[in-house]
């Protein structure tokens, strides 16, 4: 196709230039809205059963009334210190296998107040 | 200009079009699931934290022997519960209406037992807003 003739070739390239990429645009702005949903249902279980199990050590040394340790612990098992790139890829999958590392040292360490 | 060009020239500004959609889209929908799970990651740990600190204090007061204490404690810890971890609003409900409920009660059991102060560390959540959809955080 030479719609433009010879004289115009960067007229053509114009022209697909910005029509993909207004196509570009509506397509990822209207399929994010429609996966940002489903991502969120398949994040939200896991990082409610981590934080469970988080709770769970923090209320124990809140109970047992060592703050220091409570404290330590709710600073180390943060969002900030869980979720980062030393555990999780870039496609926010973890790269451990079944219970979080940090979580799991806490937990060894609440049965080793327990014994 | 003819018909004819104008037609092709708007089927090659559709094809364009339709092509960067097709592309846009397939971006969009990798970025908007990562987007919404890492968001679902942090809103379901921050949300069952504060239940699970709930449980960690029931537990070390279930291990005291003290029968008044044993019994006040069956009332709450059925409000110390997990449902599930599926974000479904009812459930969201279930729990902040648990965690609302039974926080007054712990506050007063670690007083009368004189143990330390109950921190649930719920500050950011907001009760009013149940749901987690995502177009309300």
């Amino acid at each position: 196709m030479d719609v433009w003739g010879d004289e115009e070739p960067g007229q053509l390239a114009k022209i697909k230039r910005d029509h993909t990429n207004a196509g570009y645009l509506d397509g990822i702005t209207r399929s994010k809205e429609q996966s940002l949903q489903g991502g969120f249902d398949e994040g939200y279980p896991e990082g409610a059963a981590m934080g469970l199990e988080v709770g769970r050590i923090i209320g124990y040394f809140q109970g047992q009334g060592l703050r220091d340790i409570e404290k330590k612990a709710f600073d180390e098992l943060s969002e900030a210190s869980l979720f980062n790139s030393q555990y999780y890829n870039a496609d926010a999958t973890p790269n451990f296998q079944g219970t979080h590392p940090l979580i799991k040292k806490w937990q060894d360490r609440v049965q080793s107040f327990n014994v | 200009m003819n018909e004819d060009i104008l037609d092709s020239v708007l089927d090659f500004e559709k094809e364009c079009y339709d092509s960067g959609f097709e592309e846009g889209a397939e971006a969009g929908k990798k970025q908007g699931h990562l987007e919404g799970r890492e968001l679902g990651i942090q809103t379901g740990f921050q949300r069952y934290r504060s239940l699970g600190i709930m449980q960690g204090r029931i537990s070390i007061w279930k291990a005291q022997k003290d029968d008044k204490l044993q019994s006040q404690l069956k009332q709450v810890e059925q409000y110390s519960q997990c449902p599930s971890f599926e974000n479904d609003p009812k459930v969201a409900d279930k729990i902040s209406l648990n965690i609302k409920m039974v926080k007054t009660k712990l506050r007063l059991l670690a007083a009368n037992t004189q143990s330390p102060p109950v921190e649930l560390h719920d500050d950011k959540l907001v009760f009013q807003k149940n749901d987690a959809s995502i177009e309300d955080l």
